[in-house]
């Protein structure tokens, strides 16, 4: 087979796993999206305000009157693309696109990986794309809605450069390769920039002797990463310098927990993990983790050409001109060397020695990344109390309370077994072919079977109540929900992060922060608090609703369902007695909203704004 | 079958100006370029804002089903559970049932079933009140719930007693006979664990074989 003829049939069988995964999104790309929680509604907000972010990364779109730093946005890839997309491309068919085509990408990269890294044939290569585009962390991914996560070739392809770069012929290409590649995963987001960095500190310590023998590739990597890292550091340290006494007051140690995995979702998921721990299930998936498992027990022992014929025929492939991955042309001596076994001086066993410590180091961390991904207490089960274990200390410190999710950790354990599980299914096959064939589909069963990828995802409508298109076009918007505090944060979020993607169809400035990593922030959270106090007691003072129109709120949309049943009626007569009757109400796009107008005069909005959390209302 | 898929394959990316396989030689311009326009011309089409405006909004293509169940401890016995209902700012009540009534119901396992169909709700705000029997009618649930799903949301409670005497309702997955539930929730975990032990052995055995041809 050609190798056009081997990608295609790779990238189609790629495709089609996808297709299964991500069905029926592909007849609803741009009004339907597949989740169970609540992150895409805020990916879909930040690649519908890109267009409207200034230089500094701040849009007055949001936490109006102040406008909303971008910097800590949960991925500046998406940024990046919601800028130069074109404005006919609608931010959810975007978003599809992650969700469809981003894991093929990623698989491809990682079977390349295994492939030309560490000498996998194909088709037992597949199984590293497998089980990393489609692993367990990629379907938590999914369903949560960070499908920018879901496009992340970057961190395979980082791997095979610095391999390439470590290699016989590596050049600075590679380095630079490399660390293009590294700042693409800090750009996906920065737990894939966290990823990425372990990874590249694991390999360069597996190749250190490579480093001072042949600095040039690692030269070129330095001045990439060091300059891109940094820059990313200090923008980082100094957004989250003004919300980090708000953050450090937060319990450190349960944050942490929850976003660690247990043995438990580690090895099978349960109904309850969608409801309880957030879809938090990254399996590692059985076939690769029992091959992976027996890897070193067939390959240990190949250190030399004698009594390897797989290192041979790589050894062919590379001093030779074979068409394909396994084959050898039987012409030529050097060939006929390979083909007896032979062992052959020079680049050709070097490289094969690196090619063992390559496995092992995918191995080694794949394990250590799994040790860490436990978090601070080890557990069984997601409910357990746990015994204390390695991130035990910095959960106690305020650093855990920025590094809340080891669990994703666990992509450095998919790609490393993958790619070593790949490795010792070529192995297997290479004497018993149709004993080792079932494998693959064991690998594909854990992928579409095992991880009840058909069962758990969610048909959601992306949609907007017509009730927001009917309201004055001009001037900041109010949503006023319930307090969630009593019951459920989840769903506040869910319901505070569904209106803003709302916006795209009013275009006009929200009081909601929209991108909140930790807290409820923003001005809403101050607003919508003195607003229900007023309008929910006895005594409501008229004057409410001139400092809302002082702060340049034009329309007040209230959702009346969030709100307890003996409180909604309370509320909109309150309303009706001050502003009229309703200019617009709705029960489509799947809320029933109830929109207000306020009038009156903006005069200074950033004064009135200060004026509601110093004196409160006041009169 | 290599005939037959190299045919298949030669079919698929034949042009009519060029008569080799793309497999074969480069693909020709004019067909690369072909390929690109149907691509950006199909893209368009799914994934523009004035192509979506044109079909029906997907929300309400098809009626959305909010299946509520409740699983009752064996050892207390309610002579209704009801759901005061907030959909879209109408108030609905629903009867939650036992006696096989209702469609997937089994009757007298202590599983209440009861179901709501109406238009696309993103969440209801639904208060759980269950009667005892001889009792006065209890709140057991209030609050807002998320129904993102546009077919079928399944809403389970599991009744627990507290340690003072009273009863709660606890959200769960699913709603099962309370003697069943612990067993259905590790059947999933006993079959991961078996499949990863089926798979133990099977690999295992594999690399016996394998090593024992190597030694030879």
């Amino acid at each position: 087979m050609t190798p056009l003829a081997r990608n295609s049939v790779t990238l189609a069988v790629f495709s089609a796993v996808a297709l299964i995964y991500t069905w029926p999104l592909v007849l609803h790309p741009a009004s339907m999206a597949l989740l169970r929680h609540f992150d895409l509604f805020g990916a879909l907000w930040l690649l519908d305000v890109a267009s409207s972010v200034d230089g500094h990364l701040v849009t007055t779109m949001a936490s109006w009157p102040l406008g909303k730093e971008l910097l800590l946005a949960d991925s500046w890839l998406l940024l990046l693309l919601g800028r130069l997309s074109p404005s006919w491309l609608a931010p959810n068919a975007v978003a599809s696109l992650f969700t469809m085509v981003g894991p093929v990408l990623s698989a491809w990269a990682a079977e390349r990986l295994a492939a030309r890294g560490l000498g996998a044939r194909w088709p037992w290569s597949l199984m590293a794309g497998l089980a990393y585009a489609f692993s367990g962390s990629a379907l938590a991914a999914l369903l949560e809605g960070r499908v920018y996560v879901l496009l992340n070739p970057w961190l395979p392809l980082m791997a095979l450069q610095i391999l390439l770069a470590a290699g016989p012929r590596g050049g600075t290409r590679h380095g630079l390769a490399a660390g293009f590649f590294w700042v693409l995963c800090l750009l996906t987001s920065a737990y894939q920039g966290i990823v990425a960095s372990v990874m590249l500190s694991a390999l360069l310590a597996c190749h250190l002797r490579r480093i001072f023998r042949r600095p040039r590739p690692w030269a070129a990597l330095a001045c990439l990463i060091i300059p891109a890292g940094l820059g990313y550091s200090s923008m980082i340290l100094k957004s989250t310098a003004r919300t980090f006494p708000q953050a450090a007051a937060y319990a450190p140690i349960q944050d942490m927990q929850s976003g660690s995995a247990s043995l438990a979702s580690m090895a099978a998921w349960t109904p309850d993990a969608d409801l309880q721990n957030h879809s938090s299930t990254p399996l590692l998936g059985f076939t690769v983790l029992v091959l992976a498992m027996f890897t070193p027990l067939l390959l240990w022992r190949k250190g030399s050409h004698k009594s390897d014929p797989v290192a041979a025929t790589a050894l062919g492939r590379r001093l030779g001109k074979a068409p394909g991955a396994g084959h050898v042309r039987p012409d030529g001596p050097t060939s006929a060397k390979a083909g007896r076994g032979e062992s052959a001086p020079g680049r050709g066993s070097r490289s094969i020695a690196n090619r063992k410590r390559t496995w092992v180091c995918f191995l080694g961390i794949a394990v250590v990344a799994m040790l860490l991904s436990l978090g601070p207490t080890l557990r069984v089960i997601s409910g357990d109390q746990g015994i204390p274990w390695l991130l035990w200390p910095l959960a106690n410190s305020h650093v855990g309370t920025w590094f809340r999710f080891p669990v994703r950790l666990l992509w450095l354990t998919h790609l490393g077994l993958g790619t070593v599980a790949a490795l010792g299914a070529s192995e297997l096959a290479r004497r018993r072919p149709r004993l080792a064939a079932p494998l693959l589909a064991f690998c594909l069963a854990d992928v579409l079977l095992a991880s009840g990828v058909t069962r758990r995802t969610v048909q959601v409508p992306i949609s907007v109540p017509s009730a927001y298109r009917q309201v004055r076009q001009e001037g900041a918007l109010l949503d006023l929900f319930a307090d969630f505090r009593g019951y459920s944060m989840d769903v506040g979020h869910y319901i505070t992060d569904i209106s803003c993607t709302y916006q795209r169809l009013h275009r006009r400035p929200l009081l909601n922060a929209c991108l909140q990593p930790l807290v409820p922030m923003g001005p809403q959270v101050a607003v919508q608090q003195l607003l229900r106090n007023k309008l929910l007691s006895p005594e409501s003072g008229p004057g409410v609703f001139s400092t809302l129109a002082e702060l340049g709120v034009t329309t007040l949309v209230v959702h009346p369902d969030t709100f307890p049943t003996e409180q909604q009626e309370q509320l909109l007569s309150a309303l009706e007695d001050q502003l009229g009757p309703p200019e617009a109400s709705s029960r489509d796009g799947g809320e029933y909203v109830v929109a207000f107008d306020i009038q009156g005069e903006a005069d200074d909005p950033l004064r009135a704004y200060s004026r509601i959390l110093q004196e409160g209302w006041g009169w | 079958m290599k005939a037959f898929r190299q045919a298949s394959i030669h079919s698929f990316v034949r042009s009519p100006t060029d008569p080799g396989s793309c497999l074969r030689r480069p693909c020709s311009s004019s067909h690369r370029s072909r390929l690109a326009a149907l691509l950006a011309m199909l893209s368009f089409l799914l994934f523009s804002r004035e192509g979506r405006a044109t079909t029906e909004p997907l929300d309400s293509q098809v009626p959305q089903v909010i299946e509520f169940q409740v699983a009752i401890p064996r050892e207390k016995a309610f002579s209704s559970i009801t759901i005061e209902l907030e959909r879209l700012g109408g108030i609905h009540l629903v009867e939650l049932v036992d006696d096989g009534s209702v469609s997937g119901d089994m009757p007298w396992d202590g599983v209440y079933l009861g179901r709501h169909v109406g238009e696309y709700a993103r969440y209801v705000n639904l208060r759980l009140r269950g009667k005892p029997a001889g009792g006065e009618s209890l709140l057991l649930f209030a609050g807002v719930v998320a129904t993102p799903d546009r077919h079928l949301n399944e809403i389970g409670f599991q009744l627990v007693e507290r340690r003072e005497g009273s009863l709660d309702a606890v959200r769960s997955s699913f709603a099962y006979p309370d003697n069943r539930m612990a067993a259905v929730k590790s059947l999933y975990l006993l079959a991961g664990f078996g499949w990863g032990l089926l798979l133990l052995c099977y690999v295992g055995w594999l690399v016996s074989l394998h090593r024992k041809g190597t030694d030879k």
